[in-house]
């Protein structure tokens, strides 16, 4: 296995073996930690000395199903932290495929140069003038690609905004069917590859050369078990392929948790036109698609494809995250426009969610009124051309809430929460104070916890400690390039077993019961905090905004009240 | 007594006009529990299944109070 560093400097390109510090590490945990160990903490995220890491998990590119995912790492711009954000679609295994473990941005093309990374079939890998492809949203640039190199291509790109290096800024991917629809859209990375000067990473999926297994035979039954364990989970066999993870819609609005309106309730009037369950029919009866495959590897489905009234193609894998922050936020409750929205994000490179609360926080102060779709598609539209406020939307909602000295802003350093408040999903208060990468909806979330009635949502106990082995549990799973949703199925001491075998299988040495998730997450969660220490945070950092300590939120009306000693133990180890 | 019952999630396809979280009245006797409401249902053995009540998760055991709604749906994780 190789890491292929590019450095954008001097255009020099060159491939290392795996070094000895990074061996047996994929996806988040090698990000976060050569991040942490390669990236000055004090540095300009949009300077030279970042780093930007491309990784596919561990197990990426084997046979086991559901680890299309890859972790994109740097400094970000929009914390200040470390980050890894985390994306679907078809180039995790199409790096892993080619035997790359890594691929490291490293350095800065001159101011107005912009270039492309290309890596063929036999994994060689060649930077490729860009300058024709400046300003071009992801769609137009994707569909230039595919063409030049044909449909067994991966491109992970960025757009307008990722070109203008603004915090919000996403690196999309391009799913199943070639839409640039996925997205490592968290913490602003498309500025930090926009920095480098680097448009795309066009990838070819045809790779034969995957990092070896050390005991095919047991790999291969382990992985029997393991797609056992996933076929017999209620929520991947019968929820996610028929509503994806807009079923949640239901459910948080049930329990009061919906933040909606700049999170001032906890309920969307009318949500359920919103809901997974609206948006499954209405694409039945338009002819798109409610069970959709959009990662390779996958075999959930929760993806959708969504069609506007004449079957046209609108968007891809519109997810729960797009549907509140676009939605609930905004007070839109149309899926026409959540979907428009969401397409206008994919396009300019915009995460959605930070994108959804930055645009309600100026609701909020007055800019425009709450359920006014026309003004969100023109303020999200502001963003792509590069207006004055079209820029300070694109710089997330603490930008804006400074831009119209509104206090009230939903973001924990500096990222946009996501779709559970605080108030009355307590443990989610916990994961955002806490989590190393800011406010964020995968690193520990509950609600699973909470459906199942494992846990009260509205008492303080069990809070802390079920974050913990979510954030812990997520932080190697994450590792291992597996997703979120089979990561669930995967919780329970009889899946825990029988993923260790397949771990001894595919490494050649025995996995112990800590060994994973437990000793391995620590392991990444300890150099994320590390680095963001010596960036400059403390555990002031760790706390939620002041509003969800005193504004209580309807319909249960109360407020977060996890105290601050609480907190610091959640990742004290 | 008459309970009303909103179905989301994949259940709302089983019972004719209730897709979109339209109610159904359910007959069940005074004093029953989530469970009888589940039998009364036939989703007494089906896995996952999650009942709000005033926005709060309820056990199988508990009571049900007269007059009241009850959302049904299915577990699910987030992300």
């Amino acid at each position: 296995m190789k890491i292929v560093r590019v450095d954008l400097s001097t255009k020099k390109i060159r491939v290392e073996a795996v070094p000895e510090r990074y061996r047996e590490l994929g996806g988040r945990g090698l990000t976060s930690l050569m991040v942490n160990e390669e990236v000055p903490p004090g540095c300009d995220a949009l300077g030279r000395e970042n780093l930007l890491v491309f990784a596919p998990g561990f197990l990426s590119g084997t046979s086991l199903p559901n680890t299309g995912r890859l972790s994109v790492g740097a400094k970000s711009p929009l914390t200040g932290g470390i980050k890894e954000s985390n994306a679907g679609g078809t180039a995790a295994t199409a790096i892993a495929r080619l035997g790359i473990t890594a691929i490291v941005l490293e350095g800065q093309a001159p101011e107005g140069e912009l270039s492309f990374l290309r890596i063929d079939r036999n994994g060689e890998a060649s930077l490729e003038p860009g300058g024709e492809l400046a300003g071009e949203r992801n769609y137009a640039l994707v569909e230039k690609m595919l063409a030049r190199y044909g449909p067994k291509t991966a491109v992970l790109s960025i757009g307008p905004a990722g070109e203008s290096r603004l915090p919000s800024a996403s690196i999309q991917s391009s799913d199943v069917d070639g839409h640039p629809c996925r997205a490592a859209g968290r913490g602003g990375l498309g500025a930090v590859m926009g920095a480098k000067g680097l448009k795309a990473l066009v990838v070819d999926q045809r790779g034969g050369s995957p990092d070896p297994v050390a005991d095919p035979q047991t790999f291969r039954k382990a992985v029997k078990e393991v797609i056992g364990f996933i076929k017999a989970d209620h929520m991947c066999a019968e929820v996610m392929p028929k509503l994806g993870t807009a079923g949640l819609v239901a459910p948080v609005n049930s329990m009061g948790a919906f933040p909606s309106y700049n999170a001032r309730q906890g309920v969307l009037p009318g949500w359920e036109a919103i809901s997974g369950e609206a948006l499954a029919e209405l694409l039945q009866k338009r002819g798109g698609q409610p069970t959709h495959t959009g990662c390779s590897q996958c075999m959930i489905h929760c993806s959708n494809v969504f069609v506007d009234e004449q079957g046209r193609y609108v968007t891809g894998s519109l997810e729960y995250e797009t549907i509140w922050s676009m939605g609930g936020m905004t007070g839109v409750r149309d899926l026409d426009t959540i979907a428009r929205l969401d397409r206008l994000c994919d396009d300019i490179g915009l995460d959605t969610m930070n994108t959804g609360v930055a645009v309600a926080v100026a609701l909020d102060s007055g800019y425009r009124s709450f359920g006014d779709a026309r003004a969100v598609l023109e303020m999200v539209e502001e963003i792509g051309r590069g207006t004055e406020l079209g820029r300070i939307l694109g710089s997330g909602p603490v930008a804006v809430g400074r831009h119209f000295g509104n206090p009230r802003v939903p973001a924990v350093k500096g990222q946009g929460v996501a779709a559970y408040d605080p108030r009355a999903m307590l443990g989610h208060g916990v994961t955002f104070a806490t989590s190393p990468m800011g406010a964020d909806h995968t690193a520990g979330n509950l609600v699973g916890a909470y459906l199942t009635g494992a846990l009260d949502p509205l008492k303080k106990e069990g809070q802390v400690d079920t974050s913990r082995f979510l954030q812990i549990a997520m932080a190697a799973f994450d590792t291992a390039g597996q997703c979120f949703m089979a990561s669930v199925a995967l919780l329970s001491p009889e899946a825990g077993e029988a993923f260790r075998r397949l771990l001894s299988a595919k490494f050649g040495r025995e996995f112990g019961p800590d060994s994973f998730p437990g000793e391995l997450g620590r392991r990444v969660l300890r150099a994320e905090k590390d680095f963001n220490r010596r960036a400059g945070f403390s555990k002031e950092d760790d706390r939620l905004p002041r509003f969800y300590y005193e504004e209580p939120l309807p319909p249960h009306n109360t407020v977060f009240s996890i105290g601050d000693e609480e907190l610091d133990s959640t990742l004290d180890f | 007594m008459t309970v009303k019952v909103r179905f989301f999630g994949t259940l709302g396809g089983r019972y004719p006009g209730c897709r979109k979280g339209q109610s159904l009245p359910v007959e069940v006797p005074s004093g029953a529990t989530v469970q009888d409401l589940l039998a009364a249902l036939k989703l007494e053995h089906e896995p996952g299944i999650v009942a709000l009540v005033d926005g709060r998760v309820v056990g199988r055991s508990d009571p049900l109070p007269e007059e009241v709604q009850v959302t049904l749906l299915q577990a699910m994780a987030g992300g």
